[in-house]
């Protein structure tokens, strides 16, 4: 028989018992929107989990946000305002901090340097940078233009690299009455060069605002930038042009680093051996920097651990709601292949054979599930907020632990993953399943004599 | 050429058992009208089953074009009914909800047969057989002599040596029954060999051969004359 005439008849056979096939679409659509849901919650958690940012404070308040999936890990390096949330509880913890302080994993510590600086804008910046240049912060000159720019997207790699000026903000509204908001850019010009960033956010303490930067793209003064410079040159308090060379050659060298320990290629306690050009960082920062990986190997395997976890119990749960629903949609199989056993008689009678017999059936089953989880995945798009709603307490409750005890944050957004394979996946292993379970009635019926299926029917 | 040797067929199993056929041996000869003549539960339908088919002995051997059906495989029995028999039943087995051409195709259906060529073979066995306007309809809008002359259509369609017909006018009235009858006569005629399963003398009389069936117990004749009294 041909493929198409079985179909044919497949359909026929559905449409003969209309109320029961409406019965078991709906299990199908029911339980295939709640498996797909749960596969969608694992999956979503653990890709989620695998774009967080683990943001590392050291102990003067200075921070580096490190990205498992920043493009130079060989990720999307995307970015979302979710992340600032991170600074905001820190915010919301400590109501007298400012600016930069919010970032530091160690207010208290840089509280007092803030004190211990005068007051100057960034204590943990200035403290990192004055001893790097030899020069006080407050005397380096720089120039700032506000520039209007794109809207920001949490695409936009361009915003990878993060930190937080307060003073920028201020110069900025200062100096041109405009408040910067996310999306728009900001053009550093300093010494020999100029700079351009993105704002990716901004947050608020008090009264005062600070924004958060992303390194976006450098231009020697000697070439042309690409851009038109709108606002007169101001003066700024702000990093040397060398010092935030060398912190960027800093961060570059603590990203690879990192990657190295995740890698496994060396630990905290030889890293200084197998990459000695980390020795200068190493000893201006206190000789925190072995802690550093230490922490950050060990939130980087609780992630990892985590998220293995998570996905291991909803693809489980999964497939018990599977294995559980399964029996009622093998038995609504077998009770169509009964009301139907009187024309599979007449079939035989004419020369139907077993492997006709079960194709009829499987492409029965086929359809039934195939319309099901269609219907299903309608269901799942449906609760998608709902999905969002239960990732983002599930990371909140779950990341927030981790944090605390760890010399971290995590930066994180919250998105629902659906791969294509996951509906393919719950029609698979429905047909399997159902196919297993619903096999001896569609053998009974595919092999027995004709006289024994019609005699069975009168 | 059908030859059944000493085939017996048991139901059941213990007391309970029922002998529905005992020892049969007889011959049908090819493109001959033959008639299996038996009250209700002498075991005539068994015997025309098991010749197309639909049933096998409990023990013995049937032989049907030059094939042993005992050593035929479920699927090479399924491929014997649908190139060799076709089968007219008392109860139609029509699907209601499928039209006449459908119905009647079927057995090309499960050939393979495209839809084009199993849809002109049916038209035009549907034509020949007066039924020629009723092919778009449904098969359960027809009447009951209607519907056996579908029945009968789709057991010529695929243009088997053999038809076996059980009770094909059993539920039909004495007009639309001498219709069904005319029809297996004139298909015999054209050279099938036709086996009638029927507990109608009058039905029988349309036969050539006639196999008497008493408590399955076989008996083969000769034609019923039109004033024999037996």
């Amino acid at each position: 028989m041909r493929f198409p005439d079985a179909a044919s008849i497949a359909v026929h056979n559905i449409r003969h018992n209309p109320g029961r096939t409406l019965l078991t679409v709906l299990i199908v659509t029911v339980v295939s929107g709640l498996v797909m849901f749960l596969m969608a919650l694992g999956l979503s958690f653990h890709d989620n989990l695998t774009r967080a940012s683990l943001v590392y404070f050291n102990d003067h308040g200075a921070n580096y946000a490190l990205r498992p999936l920043d493009p130079a890990y060989g990720g999307t390096g995307e970015l979302s305002r979710e992340e600032y949330e991170v600074y905001r509880a820190n915010a919301e913890k400590y109501p007298d901090a400012r600016g930069d302080d919010l970032a530091s994993g160690s207010i208290d510590a840089a509280l007092t340097l803030r004190s211990a600086d005068g007051g100057s804008a960034s204590p943990a910046w200035s403290y990192a940078l004055r001893d790097l240049a030899g020069k006080s912060f407050a005397s380096v000159p720089a120039d700032v233009v506000f520039y209007e720019g794109r809207v920001w997207t949490p695409a936009d790699s361009a915003s990878r690299n993060l930190f937080l000026s307060r003073t920028l903000t201020q110069y900025v509204e200062k100096q041109t009455g405009h408040t910067l908001h996310a999306g728009e850019e900001v053009c550093l010009c300093g010494i020999g060069e100029v700079r351009r960033y993105t704002v990716a956010g901004i947050f608020s303490c008090g009264d005062e605002a600070a924004c958060i930067l992303g390194i976006d793209e450098f231009f020697s003064l000697a070439e042309d930038p690409g851009f038109s410079i709108r606002v007169d040159l101001i003066e700024m308090k702000l990093r040397p042009v060398d010092a935030a060379y060398d912190f960027n050659s800093l961060y570059d060298h603590m990203r690879a680093l990192t990657k190295a320990t995740n890698a496994g290629l060396t630990q905290p306690d030889t890293f200084l051996e197998d990459y000695p050009e980390l020795r200068p960082f190493y000893d201006l920062f206190g000789g925190s920097a072995a802690r550093f990986t230490c922490d950050f190997a060990d939130a980087m395997s609780v992630l990892n651990i985590l998220s293995s976890i998570v996905v291991a119990v909803f693809f489980l749960l999964a497939l018990a709601v599977l294995l559980l629903s399964v029996s009622s949609v093998a038995n609504s199989v077998v009770i169509s292949v009964d009301k139907n056993r009187k024309f599979f008689g007449m079939l035989k009678a004419v020369g139907l054979d077993a492997k006709g017999t079960r194709a009829i059936v499987y492409i029965e089953l086929l359809l039934i599930v195939f319309v099901g989880v269609i219907l299903g995945m309608g269901i799942l798009f449906a609760l998608t907020p709902l999905l969002s709603a239960i990732i983002a307490s599930l990371f909140s409750y779950l990341l927030g632990s981790i944090s605390s005890f760890t010399n971290s944050a995590i930066a994180y957004v919250t998105r629902v993953t659906l791969p294509f394979w996951v509906p393919l996946a719950t029609i698979a292993f429905f047909l399997l399943l159902t196919m297993l379970f619903s096999r001896g009635s569609i053998q009974k019926i595919a092999t027995q004599d004709v006289m024994a299926t019609l005699s069975e029917v009168e | 050429m059908i030859e059944l040797k000493h085939v017996d067929k048991i139901y059941g199993k213990g007391e309970g058992a029922v002998h529905a056929l005992k020892d049969v041996s007889l011959t049908i000869r090819d493109g001959t009208f033959t008639a299996i003549l038996g009250k209700s539960g002498s075991g005539k339908s068994t015997l025309m089953n098991i010749i197309g088919g639909l049933d096998s002995p409990t023990s013995g051997e049937v032989w049907s074009a030059g094939k042993l059906l005992g050593k035929l495989s479920k699927n090479e029995l399924a491929a014997y009914r649908n190139k060799t028999t076709g089968f007219v039943f008392q109860s139609f087995y029509l699907e209601p909800t499928f039209t006449v051409l459908d119905n009647v195709a079927m057995p090309l259906i499960i050939a393979g047969m495209k839809r084009k060529e199993r849809e002109e073979k049916a038209a035009d066995i549907l034509e020949k057989l007066g039924l020629g306007d009723k092919i778009k309809k449904r098969a359960g809008e027809l009447s009951g002599g209607q519907k056996q002359r579908v029945s009968i259509a789709r057991a010529l369609v695929h243009g088997p040596s053999l038809i076996l017909a059980d009770e094909p006018t059993g539920n039909l009235d004495s007009k639309n029954g001498r219709e069904v009858m005319e029809l297996l006569t004139a298909v015999a005629e054209e050279g099938r060999s036709v086996v009638l399963v029927t507990h109608n003398r009058e039905d029988a009389k349309c036969a050539e051969d006639v196999i008497l069936l008493a408590d399955g117990v076989a008996t083969t004749r000769g034609r019923i004359l039109e004033d024999e009294v037996f």
